[in-house]
């Protein structure tokens, strides 16, 4: 940031020099700095969608959550923390967590990890590198709703993979792939991971791109094999790229949506009910306040869970 | 013995490409196939869906259901005029934000700054969306979703054309004033055409984020006259339009037909992502 202004006080020439601003010590003032005015013009209606219709829902989000408001009377009335005692009372909000929490470690876990295996794999310009990375980069062009509906067809009874097991070991196999208890929340997670792994490693594949050739070359020749030198070298500077894959893979793990909606609806019984499931599920049946409490929730843990990451991962940085 | 000529790092490259390869096509190959091949099938092939070729080819029957029975032109249409008023609105509004923000030291702007780095990652309220929405009076229609989108894209487009606004010289602006050009003047004129890289690279994933948007469209709109592309889908798909109902050949049909203008952009993205991500991040 810092460099970034000197630089540009630099490229402004001896003009700059003469005008009337005060070119103070860090060079900072314009030549001619915008108004007020000229700032409202720019910036206002940027600022007045954004805040309207982005920021505001947040705050308006959480003062909904201590009121009644439901399908059925549409008059709000304060009850203060009430929908929060009733989602605790009836069982929903800390199983729903729980499951919320064990979906988002083992679908943002699958996408960070598969990608960074891939993208350690895919590093090298190659002919057949360029052209593997263009195909990991296919689900992205299905919708996730488009994706729900092949994980339908490929993990149903009758579905492809049992087809193929079955063709495989020569015994019929019905693997209840989304009508189990205990598998069904991690094959929902993969799946979600599936429609979303590419972006994860666009990321790695951009950070590996920016490792500088003199530190790999140093790490050799100081006698790093294939493996110390990803774990000394490649993963450290990758950390950068890090923070954001996590941060993106675990905000995509806990807005899932049309995955679930399509592949069990929540089901077996509530075993893949996650959080914003509910809440589209709560606001659809009418609990709108309801539902509005359940993002707060969501979107507390999210705000926390961004600000606790990007410090704690910042810190572990490395800079060449 | 022989094997002992050739160098190591040799066959751990083939080997390395052989895995990788194996795991492309049963990772991302198999489902795209699965897709296509049972589109072109009849229903009773698609019961239990397989890897096989169809024994009896139905392309054009199935892909003619959808066309007659998938809502397809209502739903293009109605994408086309979402994005009509979204993409404008971000590209435009988001380049003059940026802009100031780029070149103006003011203190008001400090809260700005973090509001588009929260927009940046945090997913939006949308049960309060609803609420606000039918607060102004418009909600339920697509110019509420295309407002909303614009909100929900803008600090995208601030974060990407920031970066590149500090690599434009402040002396081309100056030069422009002198001659007596307006804010207007200098915003149309110079800084526009310059940040088109940024423009490109927002728009492009702006409209793939919209086209292949579900939930927020399910949510926000209230008529099936309005449903986007991906909501005609999800209504062919699951019933509601009779036709489909979970029938596989016509659904993937339904789903090939909808991801198709996606594979246009893809070359596009594919080509243009790793690059310019790399460009940004520095």
């Amino acid at each position: 940031m810092a460099s970034s202004t000197a630089r540009l006080s630099a490229t402004r020439g001896p003009v700059s020099d003469t005008g009337q601003g005060n070119a103070g010590p860090s060079g900072k003032r314009a030549l001619r700095d915008f108004t007020l005015r000229d700032l409202v013009v720019l910036v206002g209606p940027a600022s007045l969608l954004v805040v309207g219709l982005y920021l505001l829902p947040f705050f308006i989000n959480a003062a909904l959550s201590l009121f009644s408001w439901t399908a059925f009377r549409s008059d709000l009335e304060w009850i203060g923390l009430e929908n929060y005692r009733r989602l605790d009372q009836n069982g929903l909000l800390w199983p729903t967590i729980f499951r919320t929490l064990q979906f988002t470690v083992m679908c943002a876990g699958a996408m960070v990890v598969g990608s960074l295996l891939l993208a350690l794999g895919l590093e090298r310009n190659t002919r057949s590198n360029r052209i593997l990375r263009t195909v990991f980069l296919l689900p992205l062009v299905l919708s996730p709703l488009a994706a729900g509906f092949v994980f339908r067809a490929l993990l149903g009874l009758k579905g492809t993979v049992n087809t193929v097991l079955s063709a495989v070991t020569g015994s019929d196999i019905q693997i209840a792939w989304l009508g189990s208890g205990t598998l069904t929340l991690a094959v929902v997670g993969l799946a979600t991971a599936w429609r979303w792994f590419p972006m994860i490693l666009i990321v790695f594949l951009a950070g590996l791109i920016s490792i500088p050739t003199d530190a790999i070359d140093a790490a050799k020749i100081d006698g790093a094999g294939p493996i110390a030198l990803v774990r000394y070298v490649k993963l450290p500077l990758l950390a950068p790229a890090m923070t954001f894959a996590v941060v993106v893979s675990l905000i995509v793990s806990l807005n899932v949506f049309e995955t679930i909606v399509v592949l069990t609806d929540g089901g077996p019984g509530r075993t893949t009910e996650v959080l914003n499931f509910l809440i589209i599920q709560e606001f659809g049946e009418g609990r709108f306040a309801s539902a509005a409490a359940l993002s707060t929730v969501l979107y507390g843990a999210i705000f926390l869970m961004i600000i606790g990451l990007v410090a704690r991962l910042r810190r572990s940085e490395v800079t060449l | 013995m022989t094997t002992a000529r050739i160098p190591l790092h040799r066959i751990a490259g083939g080997t390395r490409v052989g895995v990788l390869t194996l795991v492309a096509l049963v990772v991302v190959g198999a489902p795209i196939w699965v897709v296509i091949v049972n589109s072109l099938k009849p229903y009773q092939e698609t019961v239990s869906p397989s890897l096989r070729f169809p024994e009896t080819w139905m392309a054009v029957e199935n892909y003619g259901v959808v066309f007659a029975e998938g809502e397809l032109v209502r739903g293009f249409m109605n994408n086309a005029i979402v994005l009509g008023i979204a993409l404008p609105l971000i590209l435009v509004l988001s380049a003059a934000a940026s802009w100031a923000m780029v070149r103006s030291s003011s203190r008001l702007l400090t809260p700005l700054r973090y509001a588009m780095l929260v927009g940046l990652v945090v997913p939006p309220a949308i049960v309060a969306t609803i609420f606000t929405l039918k607060r102004i009076g418009i909600y339920g229609g697509l110019l509420g979703l295309a407002l909303f989108y614009s909100a929900l894209f803008i600090p995208l487009g601030v974060f990407l054309m920031i970066g590149f606004i500090r690599t434009i010289p402040r002396h081309l602006e100056e030069a422009a004033r002198i001659d007596g050009a307006s804010n207007l003047d200098i915003l149309v004129r110079i800084i526009i055409p310059l940040l088109r890289p940024a423009l490109i690279t927002t728009s492009v994933i702006v409209m793939v984020a919209v086209w292949n948007d579900f939930l927020n469209p399910f949510m926000l709109l209230n008529d099936p006259d309005n449903n986007t592309l991906i909501l005609s889908l999800f209504r062919f798909a699951t019933g509601s339009t009779a036709a489909a109902s979970y029938k596989w050949n016509l659904v993937f049909a339904d789903v090939v037909v909808t991801s198709v203008p996606m594979i246009g952009i893809f070359y596009f993205v594919q080509k243009y992502m790793v690059h310019g991500l790399s460009g940004t991040e520095r």
